[in-house]
């Protein structure tokens, strides 16, 4: 009934196409958790995450698609998508506001009386497959990541993925020292069709790495998910099993991209992609001029630095203001470091306070966290990995979730987890590997059910 | 405000503040490392609540009008209302640059009246200032004043550069010298009026000079019991010349700086380039001194203003300085009590100003080489580059 009434519309003409619109869609998933992010994705969806100093992650995809000049774009979303959608708004930061195409930002929707939430990335994208069936001049489908760190022009990829006529392609990157435990790891023969693949293996055979990110012909992929989504068996998602599937129907390319590229999986991977920024060759590479990555810029006057010798090897953004020491940092807008303040190899985001002879180190603070004068966060060196999340938090970063408060003279060790809104009291301790819960306050909570799909 | 507007005079072209305006009109020359100047005049326009403003634009009017744009840094892009940047245009009985301030109100009158206002601010696009207008037209509604002009005290030694008001607490006006060699009174216009709309009307059309203050109001000085003045307060500096402008960026640097750019209830918006944040290499040395997105810096800094894409490169010396947008300043070169424009390079090596506390400040037009190794002696002024004047027109 559902399908045939899905037909009928586009048969009636509200079918979108011709001049103007480009022949490539993009669908950007960006519905995911994200849990390994810790708190940084307690409150926002993964690819909100803020990163470099001003960006957020979605950044990067939306920049190259306004780059590659492929401004026909979806963004799949699901999980807490408040922060991404005030972000995002219409896609004017990147141009993505159009009159024909432009960027649209895909929710999860009621059909009927019954509706569900998307099962994965490939259901993400079945259920909306209609957006794919009425762009009549659509050739390619484009499905990219929303958190992923990268500069990439997309048209070299759609440009092989054509000429070579390949019915689905896959963007690799050189394995080389990524742990392939991680990753779809790929085989090509001489002509980079892909001959063999495996799934996060422990002794691959192929030296490439599958980035996630596909073109795929449009008859190819609507088939493909519409076969997934009959398939009781099937999580239906890209990377396990639209893409094995996939290889086993049909020819699928490999197209390399060399360029710098981070999946932004880990609080690990996290804080590495961000402090690789400090590295001045590296920074060139990913937000060059004539590929600059946009962000809806918050208007604040430059960095302010008081002190003598104040700041090294650092990225400041504007609107900060610094009277204590910087080392090896991201400070994001609005940070204030107050005098005799230390902050040494940390990422301090929006309007962060660090008062008068406090120290932090190796410490990642979401948005808003105070450190009381004369206290500390974090430190330096190995130290026993934290009780609640151990894969999480194991090299001694330590992290505090937004609005936290660390009282004056309170110490916080390596390891160690800060939920929102957790207030550490002054002169208080908290070992390392400690795990605090946050506190939200009850004006932020949604009531339990409040969720639950009624219209 | 409702059924008020606002003229902003972006100004002519401006001698005072050298090459800096020499491709742009004064409006648009930057500021505190990511400004303009005409970003004060906007900004206090939108925190006003005063949504329709008319920039009034005849040097370099395309530079002007890119900037400004459709106003949206400002949130002055509107339905209703908005802003707009009116140039000189051709008429049936043909064509004249505006002539001064009067003149250049008198060929937009249609503006004025078209709008509806009601009230009209009229607006030196020059200043660096924050001021919440609605109190002038408090003051100008609650003395029934016809016209409102806004005065700020400036330092005994300074006054040969305003035109000095002398007025009564009521804001009743008692005289009014332009540029006196001394004034016994501490306030200067400040080049910002508020008008009843048929009042102005009346006035411009009953006069001919082109200047408002002197030819059009002056006769009435003192003379018209409904031209009051308002007392500002706050901070405010005009941008006439090369010192006022050097001076200016020096209290930016100061604890706390004036004015306070960073006071969330009173923002200056502008528009911006897409650039990196700040990024200090391991060389660098800093200290007391402003740094916007974009900046590179591997050398040292000291009390000095480092606009967007700026580089400072390894073993290089910036002291005292405002270094514009896009330049950049090679190994072991030295820069002090200088302003740098635009795209210029300093060569390695090149030694441009002095420190010493008497010398002049020394000033780089747009777009200039100075070759490495070269020596610019304080005080000189290097002219703006060629290629630089070609693309005046397009951009700033």
């Amino acid at each position: 009934m559902r399908e045939r009434g899905r037909e009928r519309r586009i048969a009636g003409g509200v079918a979108i196409g011709g001049l103007g619109m480009s022949d490539v869609y993009s669908m950007v998933l960006a519905g995911g958790v994200g849990s390994r992010l810790s708190i940084l994705t307690e409150q926002r969806a993964k690819p909100a995450v803020p990163f470099g100093g001003k960006y957020r992650i979605i950044d990067f995809v939306l920049s190259n698609l306004a780059n590659s000049g492929y401004f026909d774009a979806a963004l799949l979303t699901q999980y807490r998508p408040l922060s991404l959608i005030e972000h995002v708004a219409t896609g004017r930061t990147w141009d993505l506001d159009r009159s024909l195409g432009g960027l649209q930002i895909l929710q999860p929707y009621l059909e009927a009386e019954t509706g569900e939430w998307y099962r994965g990335t490939a259901d993400a994208v079945y259920r909306n497959l209609l957006q794919i069936a009425q762009r009549t001049s659509v050739a390619d489908v484009l499905i990219l990541s929303g958190d992923h760190v990268y500069a990439m022009d997309y048209r070299p990829l759609v440009r092989f993925h054509r000429e070579h006529r390949f019915p689905a392609t896959v963007a690799v990157t050189p394995l080389e020292d990524r742990d392939p435990r991680q990753f779809g790891v790929v085989e090509t023969d001489s002509n980079w069709q892909i001959a063999g693949f495996e799934e996060k293996p422990a002794q691959p055979r192929g030296k490439w790495a599958s980035m996630g990110i596909y073109v795929f012909r449009r008859d190819i992929l609507t088939r493909l998910l519409r076969e997934d989504a009959a398939d009781s068996e099937s999580d239906h998602d890209f990377g396990k099993n639209i893409f094995p599937r996939l290889i086993r129907v049909a020819d699928v390319g490999a197209h390399v991209f060399e360029g710098y590229w981070q999946d932004i999986g880990t609080v690990e991977a996290f804080y590495e992609a961000n402090m690789k920024l400090l590295d001045p060759a590296h920074i060139d590479a990913v937000a060059r001029p004539s590929w600059p990555i946009r962000t809806p810029s918050v208007d604040a006057p430059p960095a302010r630095v008081t002190t003598e010798g104040g700041v090294v090897r650092s990225l400041i953004a504007n609107g900060a203001v610094v009277r204590g020491h910087v080392e090896d940092s991201i400070l994001f807008p609005g940070v204030v470091v107050e005098e005799g303040a230390t902050v040494r190899g940390s990422i301090i985001m929006n309007g962060c306070g660090i008062e008068a002879g406090s120290r932090v180190e190796r410490t990642i603070l979401d948005k808003r966290v105070r450190v009381g004068r004369g206290a500390s966060v974090g430190g330096d060196g190995a130290a026993p990995v934290n009780r609640r999340v151990p894969d999480l938090l194991a090299n001694g970063l330590t992290l505090a979730g937004k609005s936290v408060i660390v009282e004056p003279d309170a110490r916080v060790g390596r390891n160690v987890c800060l939920g929102g809104f957790a207030r550490i009291p002054s002169g208080t301790s908290v070992e390392d590997g400690e795990y605090v819960d946050g506190d939200l306050p009850a004006t932020l909570r949604l009531s339990a059910g409040s969720v639950r799909g009624s219209p | 405000m409702k059924r008020v507007m606002a003229f902003a005079l972006a100004g002519g072209r401006s001698s005072g503040l050298s090459v800096l305006a020499q491709t742009r009109s004064v409006a648009a020359v930057p500021f505190a490392g990511k400004f303009r100047l005409i970003d004060f005049t906007l900004s206090n326009c939108v925190n006003s609540e005063l949504y329709t403003v008319a920039v009034l634009a005849q040097y370099a009017p395309l530079s002007l009008a890119a900037y400004v744009g459709r106003g949206e840094p400002w949130d002055l892009n509107r339905r209703d209302g908005g802003v707009t940047v009116l140039q000189p245009y051709v008429r049936q009985e043909g064509a004249r640059w505006y002539e001064g301030t009067a003149d250049a109100l008198r060929q937009n009158l249609d503006v004025l009246e078209n709008s509806g206002a009601e009230r009209v601010f009229v607006l030196s696009a020059d200043l660096v200032y924050k001021m919440d207008y609605s109190w002038v037209l408090e003051h100008h509604w609650a003395s029934r004043a016809e016209a409102t002009l806004v005065t700020g005290r400036v330092p005994y030694g300074e006054v040969s550069r305003f035109g000095m008001l002398d007025a009564d607490p009521e804001g009743r006006i008692l005289g009014y010298v332009e540029k006196p060699g001394s004034s016994p009174w501490p306030w200067a216009f400040m080049g910002i009026y508020l008008f009843e709309t048929a009042f102005l009307k009346q006035l411009l059309l009953e006069t001919r000079g082109a200047d408002l203050i002197i030819d059009v109001l002056g006769p009435r000085l003192g003379q018209d019991e409904r031209l009051r003045a308002y007392f500002y307060e706050g901070y405010w500096d005009d941008m006439g010349g090369i010192r006022e402008y050097y001076r200016a960026h020096q209290r930016l640097l100061e604890d706390p700086p004036a004015p306070d750019l960073y006071d969330p209830e009173w923002r200056i918006y502008s528009r911006s380039e897409e650039m990196v944040p700040a990024l200090f290499e391991p060389s660098a040395r800093v200290e007391r001194s402003l740094f916007a997105n974009g900046a590179r810096v591997a050398g040292n800094v000291e009390r000095s203003i480092i606009s967007p894409g700026v580089h400072v490169d390894r073993g290089a010396i910036v002291r005292d300085s405002i270094i514009l947008n896009g330049s950049r300043v090679c190994h072991g070169a030295v820069v002090e009590r200088a302003i740098i424009d635009k795209d210029v390079v300093v060569g390695a090596g090149a030694r441009v100003g002095r420190m010493a506390e008497a010398s002049e400040i020394t000033v780089i037009g747009k777009g200039a080489e100075i070759h490495p190794g070269a020596a610019v002696a304080p005080g000189s002024v290097v002219p703006v580059a060629l290629s630089a004047l070609l693309d005046a027109g397009a951009r700033t």
